[in-house]
């Protein structure tokens, strides 16, 4: 076995799980295997390329694998209707009844952009720090930080819609943005 | 130091995810059958034990494969023309107190200099609620507040130390066990590096969350910065700056610029949206701290000939201090955005930034069902410098 080839069935041992969780997150377990697959087929023809920290550009490269594949409208749906499901399953249950669903905000993350949904996902469901979701979307850090804080100004927004009487907020201009810290600007934004 | 939110929707999402937990890897021979598969057609060099790499027959991805996906979050903002020149009320024209500021600056007196600062950001908003009685109310007056900080402070004669504070409602007891679940699940993978320390501690029922880098001078307030990553210059060089703001009043990053500068500006102001773009680069500029008077003299000149802009020279920002404000307004919908920057055309310095939206009348009641509400609000940076 050459290095390369010990070098891709360590990069699979090590992060094929968690590529396939941030996949089933987005597409469900169906087809979850098959694009674990395409991305590992993809890092191997790139093995030189893969990096340190190789995790995240593993995910970089699933998210366009995912964006290839679902480009058309109703595929980039999937995700937008699996959580009107589990939101509605969320609403019966009851928010804080102890199974983590919450309906209002599951509602809520479906009716924003799937822009917006996946820097969302993936500083929460996936676990990443702003550095590390920069380095899958591709922007540097300080940008990253500024998108997700008018993401979640806009998710904020959406849940005001859902509860009345919660907050809604302005979207104003950023003025700087640093990782780490959950929110460092304000964002000039009226509603996109 | 009075600071309300409530529900913070990050936790809330983290609580609420359908798909907790990591995944088992899947078997590693699928990945090895496509490999195979595309060795058949000769598109892909071969793998496997009992195969030989043949490196020089190894394929690069198509470029698709690689750009596709990326994520298209900024929306390209109409804008409303506001005639530049003399403002109602017989008030000066854009030039007259532009050229004071530029006057200011060029003699370089010991109030126009500045090592660093603190500048506070006090961000209000009323729920737009159609269905409520009244918009919910916090304090300040009404309405959802919020606090940050942007600190710039001298640490030697090179450097200076940049700083942002937040302050947020502490975590659930849900969202902390989810969060120590994944500190656990992810306790050895890398990080990637950034020069920010950051740090948390808990102050009553919230978190002040406080990231800090040192930068050179002559650098633009940025946030961390991987490894390979630079912050972006300030100019040099009174023409670069003038011929920076221009084309930025155009929509168009200047030739010569910082590739992430322009980035932080486009995906805050929105491509194309040129008054806007070029008020944000002079905004950073103006705020950088120990640059050239000629400098800083230049970009307010240039200010002067970017359209759609006006003066007020009688406004107030929040600490009560006398400026004169450079004013456009931005129309994205139903929703009003007028920008302000405040200056004092004495000392050559930014007093405040202030935004504040209006939506209009109706847009709320109008709207499809499902849509979430178009909310009102004023944001504003307030800043104190220090010499």
């Amino acid at each position: 076995m050459t290095n390369d080839e010990q070098r891709l069935e360590s990069l699979h041992r090590e992060h094929a799980g968690a590529v396939r969780a941030y996949v089933r997150r987005r597409i469900g377990r169906e087809e979850a295997d098959e694009i674990v697959a395409d991305v590992f087929v993809v890092a191997w023809r790139r093995i030189e390329d893969v990096p340190g920290e190789a995790r995240t550009w593993l995910l970089g490269i699933a998210r366009r694998v995912l964006a290839n594949r679902y480009r058309s409208a109703k595929r980039q749906r999937a995700l937008y209707e699996r959580l009107a499901r589990e939101a509605e399953v969320g609403t019966a249950v009851g928010a804080g009844a102890g199974d983590g669903r919450d309906g209002a905000v599951l509602r809520a993350l479906a009716g924003l952009t799937p822009a917006d949904r996946e820097l969302l996902l993936l500083v929460t469901w996936d676990g990443l720090s702003h550095a590390e979701a920069a380095v899958v979307v591709g922007v540097r850090t300080a940008t990253l930080a500024m998108r997700l804080h008018r993401a979640r100004e806009r998710l904020r927004r959406a849940l005001g819609d859902a509860e009345p009487g919660a907050s809604a907020t302005l979207l104003t201009r950023p003025i700087s943005v640093v990782a780490g810290a959950p929110c460092d600007d304000a964002s000039n934004r009226g509603r996109d | 130091m009075p600071t309300t939110e409530r529900n913070d929707p990050l936790q809330r999402l983290l609580e609420a995810n359908i798909e907790p937990g990591p995944d088992e890897r899947p078997p590693l021979t699928e990945t090895l059958a496509r490999i195979e598969a595309a060795n058949r057609s000769g598109h892909a060099r071969r793998v496997g034990v009992a195969t030989t790499s043949v490196r020089d027959r190894r394929w690069r991805p198509r470029r698709t494969v690689v750009l596709a996906g990326l994520s298209v979050l900024v929306v390209v903002a109409g804008s409303t023309a506001i005639v530049s020149g003399p403002s109602e009320s017989g008030r000066s024209s854009p030039l007259g107190v532009l050229q004071a500021a530029a006057a200011s600056a060029k003699a370089d007196a010991p109030s126009t200099r500045f090592s660093g600062y603190v500048a506070e950001t006090v961000e209000r908003s009323n729920v737009a609620d159609p269905t409520a009685t009244r918009s919910s109310t916090g304090e300040d007056g009404g309405g959802n507040v919020t606090r940050t900080w942007k600190i710039v402070r001298r640490v030697s004669d090179s450097e200076f130390e940049g700083q942002l504070v937040s302050l947020w409602p502490a975590p659930s007891a849900a969202a902390k066990r989810r969060t120590r679940e994944m500190e656990q699940a992810n306790a050895k993978r890398p990080q990637p590096v950034t020069d920010a320390v950051t740090t948390s501690r808990r102050e009553g029922d919230q978190i002040r969350s406080t990231s800090t880098w040192r930068r050179p001078y002559g650098t633009l307030f940025s946030g961390a910065l991987r490894p390979g990553e630079r912050p972006a210059p300030v100019p040099s060089d009174p023409e670069q700056a003038r011929r920076a703001v221009a084309s930025w009043a155009t929509g168009t990053p200047p030739a010569d610029g910082d590739a992430g500068e322009a980035e932080l500006l486009e995906d805050a102001y929105g491509k194309g949206d040129g008054t806007q773009l070029a008020l944000g680069y002079a905004l950073s500029v103006l705020t950088a701290p120990r640059v050239a008077p000629e400098v800083r003299a230049a970009v307010y000149e240039a200010l002067a000939e970017v359209p759609n802009v006006r003066i007020d020279p009688h406004a107030t920002d929040r600490l009560g201090r006398s400026a004169a404000a450079i004013l456009t307004e931005t129309v994205r919908g139903p929703t009003t955005t007028r920008t302000e920057l405040l200056i004092d055309p004495d000392a050559a310095r930014v007093l405040a930034e202030r935004y504040v939206s209006t939506v209009r009348p109706g847009a709320n009641e109008d709207r499809p069902p499902n849509e979430p509400p178009f909310s009102e609000g004023s944001a504003e940076t307030t800043y104190r410098y220090q010499d």
